[in-house]
């Protein structure tokens, strides 16, 4: 039934392609190196500061203060500071800072700089930080306060605690009073000072720590009041590493560097601006004093060479509109300094001085230097407070426009186009002189030689998502260099190979057949070792510390329903509810916990993963070939997903594996419709993946699809299954089990109570989840949930999978991408639900076709290059091509060379991007490489630690959070807010209560103060995040709730009358 | 036999049916519910021609009379020997050229020409998102998710997204026919050879010459950018005079006037103009816009403001309100949020009576001010402004808790009704609890 597809006529656009693309390569390198400023790390000065800790320590959450008393406003004054893991910085009551986005995307080895000068006032001040690890370790911070002209201030007197009771003593909202003056922090202890750097790690910073300690620059250059200013000056810079213009202005800066207009800028006092904590850089620029001026920080290390440079602006005043401390009439200024880096990492400051000129009026060419000796040297006055004007801001932060000049892309882009072609025409060159090739098949063989560098460089920009490699990864003159040199080894061996292919074409051998052993088993270890290996480092990575992670309440719900069966035969709820979803995997779990007890729940996921791996290799053999299905496997076994799910207790890791056993079974029942046992097989299958999670019916679909289109055609050219009595009667039994379970479901649902969006049907048509799921595989970021892994390059590979399977002739192919495109289609538009465990089912599928995209696209290159070289002369149609796919086995080692790096690099560029970064990828890796890592669901075990030593009888506990989750760890939920949740609602004894525990629902203020006045001693157990959030939306908390305890992701709130 | 059938016969039916569903299909959807079919979208070069009938309906509903007569020829062999075969060819070859170059004609439009469209896609997707913020549940996402305070249609990239989010179903059909006419063409390139190369070259060149005058424009525009930047005024102005020239729709974007009023303010910043008035209003946020702008221009001009300062004075306008929040914080501090908004909102809707933002944060403030006729009144006018659906949703429900407020439950509850009966994805939480008497 297969086909061996016939390489294709090697053709001109398909070099051009390679070419251009090979272009573009080298020239976004050559932009990235010669026209960005790369990232920098510099280790801070810590100045012998240690690891603050709490000394109550009994959370997961610590709170910092220090207060402090300045006699004088200091010229300067920066923070340094880092935190195990996520800390959010105040200075008197105001956010100045936080690492919050930077932790949850995998950055917690890092040191931050702020600038807090103008946050000071003279007298009393406090400096405090809230500190969360979610990594079951000590909330630690390391922090150093740099004063001008006082020096470095090691700060002694922390005061620190872990008990959140001393930090909001009232109230259900959390208010930041803790960070002010005037709270009694009597109740803090003494932070306690450790110095161990291999607990934490070594921070570094992305900035120069002598940008944020250097004072202000006190000049302000001007025109004399004038509206408009052109400043210019002449700088001598010798051979820097690093160059950095520290500079605030009076309005809109355009700044000239070298005559290229590198940056434009509307500078304006802190109060105008917006954005805050939550952007990249973490620094919350609307914090500072209202009328205070950012002093941008611009790397201007590119745009300089050693020897004569100009530095030209061009300022229009704003501030004759708005006010501006100490600005009130000077019209367009500026006041900047330099930080000169030097190669020996010297630093050298360049301040305002007489070189500087100025002119109210422009005049041709004037930012290129030519109007030096004719304008006039500028006005200088001089400002008194400086530490309070200004606060230093790096460039990314503030709204500066950045610009590529138009005569710099076209350098780029000749430079780029030289570097590729011309090797690639000189080469081509040679061989026309000293081989048999004609100049066109010569010139075509020799843009092949592109692939291999350009893969490497694939490679390199994927390793660039992971940040604990250096700064400047890959975009250095080394990495550049070595890229080069690989182009150009590539094309030199291929070219020496073309010239020598009379004697080395027939010199390669081939390797002995393998004898099948008389011991199978041996046998199939010795050709499936690397499916064995996969197997040991699935189970690694999978089964490592598998208790890890608390409980979530999804979880929670598989564990109660295991426990109402042990208990009652059926999956029944605490609250008698009949769960019914998952029967399958509840009764076998169920089984599981009679045979092994309790403790080893989340195992069985990982077991079932770890069948799907060769399940899946066995399925890619036999609808595409044997690498594909290693790739696939080999991405299956990496995949984030899996490692995510095959260590819950849920069971979407069954689901996946039925799933996949479904297809397999379905294509090989089509292939033999007579055999009844076959489709009777498919069908059991397919009940028991239905049974397994009911979402699976995404399937069903696809399977009356495939089956109708990929059934031999019998009489009346139909489907052959249609005349088939077992086929009717396997679809007449899987119909009936299945309409069995779902009337079972909707007789045994209590009757609806309330309307709210819980209760949208589950299936139903909608073009609303097209954007989601469209942003999921294509464009992840855009959903702003770092736990999503980077699935771009993969979806990318499972489009042109289909594309090309589709096109394909082989039936298996297309039965593959059909089955695929059809299921998928059934998830985004008739499932109401979203989320990216809904396509899990179907993940083997997409790696497969994933990687059959990648292993086509290889072969052809492979067949075309081997079809070239195999016929110097003209292409002469099939028969060439025929004979160029036996040759093709036939070359020697450069051509296969070529191809197997090509292959490697682009293999592991699709497996590395989805685990970057390996922060937020795995434990068991993050344990090995030393790296942080951090917790996904919220800690209530620590929460409901808490409430269990301090319960006292008659207690009542509110949940404002999952109640799974509380009452798994509490052990106890009489009520709960019901917001938005009148799907989970029945009616008992004349009470609303939840589904899941049987708890009372407050549905409203009357229903919590009833609770209020009915219990002296109340605990509420919140998820300090949204829960916590709705609720505080639609209830008023009284007075004398206070927060006793605070997790990572959870708080106690107690009322003890 | 069949094959060929199929390729000559069947292949141009099929781009002819395609084009007539086109013409009837939605092409473009605007962010407040508004549709606009292919007859609504007039056929733009750049230069400066206009009639009413020169649209993409005309242009689809051309294409499959041109298809049809090749099917019909086809169809009747004896017409093939005729002269009539070569006017048929030549046909034939015009209609795939140009069902070929029919998306790319479409994006050059939008995204280099026809500016004033985008900029409207912009404005009006800017205010649907802030008031989405304001429904307190989550609404459907967008294709390509943007933030409202992001979105621009200055850019090749800002205008991009906005141009994908607003695709209706039409385009899709179109997407079919370039498909299908690509087919069509290498088919007709191996059947006629060099000679359809020749008439494809000469569609080409006639195309880019087409598009030449509002790339050209755009090209004007950023070079005026940097003679702003270099200071050089008088030079900027003429690029940008040069750039209207090349292409009149910039003169619907408040981008290109604030540019000329830059230009104009440091020429002569003694001599103001409308044009000054508006750049210096963008200038300095946060001062009294309307009065300084506004009443300026009206001494200046002595008659209505044009519609590009129209624009921007009511996105500053809208700007301030943002910043007051005035549906945010506790109920004290939303009563004094609200009433310094409320000044604001009048001030938007003298200018634009219809102003989509304004209308709905009135009406929302008006309710959490227990001022629930003129809640009913803002929200009913809102039902007129605007045909999406989830803000009608919206505007129902609160007209209908302004009725509750008011003791007239059976018709809160109708109108509660209609509300959720708007918001079939069942978004609309307010509607629903509402509803449920439970809370």
């Amino acid at each position: 039934m297969r086909q061996k597809s016939c390489a294709p006529a090697p053709s001109w656009w398909l070099s051009c392609l390679l070419l251009l693309l090979s272009c573009l390569g080298s020239g976004w390198f050559m932009y990235q190196c010669a026209s960005l400023p790369q990232p920098a790390r510099f280790a801070p000065d810590w100045n012998g500061t240690g690891w603050l800790q709490a000394a109550d320590q009994n959370s997961p959450v610590a709170y910092f203060r220090h207060v402090t008393s300045l006699s004088v406003l200091p010229d300067a004054a920066s923070i340094t500071i880092s935190a195990s893991q996520i800390f959010t910085l105040y200075v008197n009551g105001i956010q100045a800072g936080t690492n919050q986005y930077d932790a949850t995307h995998g950055i917690m080895n890092k040191a931050y700089l702020y600038d807090i000068a103008s946050l000071l006032h003279k007298g009393t001040n406090v400096l405090a930080v809230r500190v969360v690890n979610m990594d079951q370790q000590i909330p630690a911070l390391r922090i150093q306060l740099f004063m001008f002209p006082e020096q470095s201030r090691r700060l002694m007197s922390w005061q620190a605690t872990g008990n959140s009771a001393l930090v909001y003593p009232h109230l259900l909202a959390r208010t930041t009073n803790w960070t002010s003056t005037l709270f009694p922090a009597a109740g803090w202890m003494a932070a306690q000072e450790h110095f161990s750097e291999k607990r934490f790690g070594e921070a570094w910073t992305d900035y120069n720590p002598l940008l944020y300690q250097h004072p202000h620059p006190l000049s302000w250059l001007n025109v004399g009041g004038a509206q408009d200013g052109y400043f210019i000056r002449q700088l001598d810079v010798p051979a820097v590493q690093a160059a950095w213009l520290r500079l605030a202005s009076s309005g809109i800066t355009d700044i000239f560097i070298n005559g290229r207009l590198a940056f434009s800028w509307r500078n304006l006092p802190a109060s105008y601006l917006t954005g805050g904590p939550q952007s990249t850089s973490s620094a919350n620029i609307t914090g500072h004093s209202k009328d205070a001026l950012p002093l941008g920080l611009f790397n201007i290390t590119p745009y300089l060479h050693t020897g004569a440079n100009v530095l030209a602006l061009h300022v229009q005043a704003l501030a004759d509109k708005i006010h501006i401390a100490g600005l009130d009439g000077m019209g367009a200024g500026i006041t900047l300094d330099l930080l000169l880096t030097d190669t020996h990492d010297q630093p050298h400051w360049l301040t305002i001085d007489h070189m500087w000129r100025a002119a109210t009026s422009s005049s041709a060419g004037w930012e290129e230097g030519t109007v030096l000796a004719s304008w006039k040297a500028p006005v200088e006055t001089g400002r008194t407070t400086r530490g309070q004007s200004l606060f230093v801001v790096p460039e990314d932060t503030l709204p500066v426009t950045t610009l590529l000049p138009f005569t710099l892309l076209c350098a780029l882009s000749g430079a780029s186009i030289l570097l590729v072609l011309v090797p690639w025409f000189l080469f081509s060159l040679l061989c026309t002189r000293y081989s048999m090739y004609s100049p066109g098949t010569a010139l075509r063989i020799m843009s092949l030689a592109c692939l291999p560098a350009l893969a490497l460089e694939l490679l390199l920009i994927v390793l660039t998502a992971e940040p604990s490699l250096p700064a400047a990864f890959p975009y250095s003159a080394g990495w550049g260099g070595l890229l080069l040199l690989f182009l150009l080894g590539c094309e030199a061996g291929l070219c020496w190979r073309l010239c020598t292919s009379d004697t080395t074409l027939s010199t390669y051998t081939h390797s002995t057949p393998m004898i099948v052993s008389k011991h199978r088993l041996a046998y199939m270890l010795r050709r499936h070792w690397w499916l064995v290996t996969l197997v040991a480092i699935e189970l690694c990575l999978s089964g490592y510390q598998l208790s890890y992670e608390p409980y979530w309440q999804d979880e929670l719900s598989s564990y109660y329903a295991i426990q109402g069966i042990l208990a009652h035969g059926i999956p029944l709820f605490p609250s008698g509810f009949l769960y019914e979803k998952a029967e399958l995997y509840s009764y076998l779990l169920a089984l599981w916990q009679l045979l092994t007890g309790p403790y080893y729940l989340r195992l069985p996921s990982v077991l079932v993963a770890l069948a799907a791996l060769p399940l899946l290799y066995a399925a890619g053999i036999q609808l595409f070939q044997r690498r594909t299905a290693q790739l696939a496997t080999i991405m299956l076994t990496f995949s984030p997903q899996v490692l995510q799910w095959s260590r819950q207790l849920r069971m979407y890791e069954l689901a996946q594996v039925l799933s996949l056993l479904v297809f397999y079974l379905l294509f090989r029942a089509l292939q033999s419709p007579q055999r009844p046992g076959r489709i009777m097989l498919t069908i059991l299958a397919l009940l028991l993946c239905y049974l397994s999670h009911e979402e699976t019916f995404i399937l069903l679909p696809a399977l009356v699809l495939c089956t109708l289109l990929f059934s031999p055609v019998g009489r009346h050219r139909l489907p052959i299954v249609l005349t088939q009595k077992h086929w009717w009667l396997a679809a007449l039994t899987g119909a009936g089990v299945i309409i069995l379970q779902l009337v079972l479901t909707r007789v045994t649902h209590p009757p609806v109570l309330g309307t709210d969006s819980s209760q949208r049907p589950m299936i139903q048509f909608t073009l609303s989840n097209i954007p989601y799921y469209l942003n999921l595989l294509f464009f992840p970021t855009t959903l702003k949930d770092p736990a999503l892994p980077y699935l771009t390059i993969n979806s990318l590979l499972t489009a042109a999978g289909c594309v090309l399977a589709l096109r394909s002739s082989d039936m298996r192919e297309r039965f593959c991408a059909v089955f695929f495109i059809a299921a998928l289609g059934t998830v985004v538009c008739l499932f109401t639900m979203q989320a990216e465990r809904y396509l899990y089912p179907l993940l083997p599928m997409y790696y497969l076709l994933g990687a059959h995209a990648v292993t086509t696209l290889l072969e052809r290159q492979w067949h075309q290059l081997s079809s070239l070289i195999s016929h110097p002369g003209r292409h002469t149609g099939i028969e060439s091509e025929k004979k160029a796919a036996v040759l093709s086995y036939q070359q020697p080692w450069i051509i296969r060379g070529i191809i197997t790096m090509t292959g490697v690099f682009i293999c592991a560029s699709i497996i590395v991007r989805p685990m970057l970064p390996v922060s937020n990828y795995n434990l068991l890796l993050s344990r090995i490489m030393g790296i942080a890592y951090r917790h996904r669901y919220p800690d209530y075990g620590r929460a409901g630690q808490y409430i269990q030593q301090h319960w006292q009888q008659g207690d009542c506990v509110i949940a404002v959070a999952p109640d799974f989750s509380v009452f798994y760890y509490v052990g106890k939920v009489d009520y709960f807010f019901s917001v938005d949740r009148a799907l989970f609602l029945l009616e008992r004894n004349g009470h609303i209560v939840n589904t899941a525990l049987g708890a009372t629902a407050l549905l409203n203020q009357d229903d919590f103060q009833t609770v209020l006045a009915e219990h002296t001693r109340i605990w509420i157990v919140s998820d300090n995040g949204v829960y916590q959030a709705q609720a505080q939306k639609h209830f008023r908390f009284p007075p004398d709730l206070h927060l006793v305890f605070e997790g990572y992701g959870s708080a106690v709130y107690l009322r003890d009358g | 036999m069949v094959h060929m059938y199929n390729k000559q016969v069947i292949r141009p039916a099929l781009t002819c049916g395609l084009l007539l569903l086109a013409c009837w299909l939605p092409w473009l959807q605007d962010p407040l519910g508004r549709s606009y079919t292919a007859w609504e979208l007039p056929l733009e070069t750049g230069w400066h021609f206009e009639a009413p009938f020169v649209n993409y309906g005309t242009l689809c509903l051309f294409l499959a009379l041109c298809f049809s007569l090749v099917v019909y020829t086809h169809c009747r062999p004896a017409l093939q020997r005729t002269a009539a075969r070569n006017a048929v060819l030549c046909l034939q070859s015009f209609g795939t050229l140009t069902s070929c170059l029919l998306l790319p004609r479409l994006l050059i439009q939008y995204l280099f020409v026809d500016l004033h469209m985008l900029e409207q896609l912009a404005t009006h997707e800017r205010v649907l998102l802030l008031v989405q913020q304001q429904f307190g549940y989550n609404t459907g996402a967008q294709l390509i998710t943007l933030d409202p305070n992001g979105i621009t249609a200055d850019t090749l990239a800002g205008r991009l997204p906005l141009l994908v989010n607003a695709c209706a179903p039409g385009i899709l059909v179109v997407i079919l026919i370039t498909i299908t006419a690509w087919r069509e063409f290498a088919l007709h390139m191996y059947r006629m050879g060099k000679h359809f190369r020749l008439v494809t070259a000469l569609y080409l060149l006639v195309f880019s010459i087409l598009y030449t005058c509002p790339v050209a424009a755009l090209g004007n525009e950023a070079l005026a950018d940097t003679a702003l930047a270099q200071g050089h005024y008088s030079l900027a102005l003429r690029l940008l005079n040069n750039a209207i020239t090349l292409n009149p729709e910039l003169d619907a974007l408040p981008r290109y006037h604030l540019e000329r009023g830059q230009a104009l303010y440091l020429l002569t910043p003694d001599q103001l103009t409308t044009e000054s008035l508006t750049y210096l209003a963008t200038l300095y946020p946060g001062q009294d816009t309307f009065s300084s702008t506004f009443q300026a221009t009206q001494q200046l001009e002595h008659t209505s403001i044009p519609g590009w300062q129209n624009d921007e004075i009511q996105s500053l306008l809208i700007q301030q309100v943002q910043r007051l929040q005035p549906l945010n914080g506790s109920e004290q501090e939303q009563t004094r949020r609200a009433l310094a908004a409320l000044p604001l909102l009048h001030q938007l809707l003298l200018v634009d009576p219809g102003n989509v933002y304004a209308l709905y944060i009135e009406g929302r403030i008006q309710y959490s001010l227990h001022n629930y006729s003129a809640c009913e009144q803002f929200m009913g006018l809102l039902l007129h402004a605007s045909d999406n659906a989830p803000l009608q949703s919206s505007a129902y429900t609160y007209i209908a808790l302004s009725q509750a407020g008011l003791g007239n439950y059976t018709d809160a509850r109708t109108l509660l009704f209609l509300a959720v009966r708007l918001d079939p994805e069942y978004r609309n939480n307010t509607a629903r609890q509402a509803l449920s008497g439970l809370h």
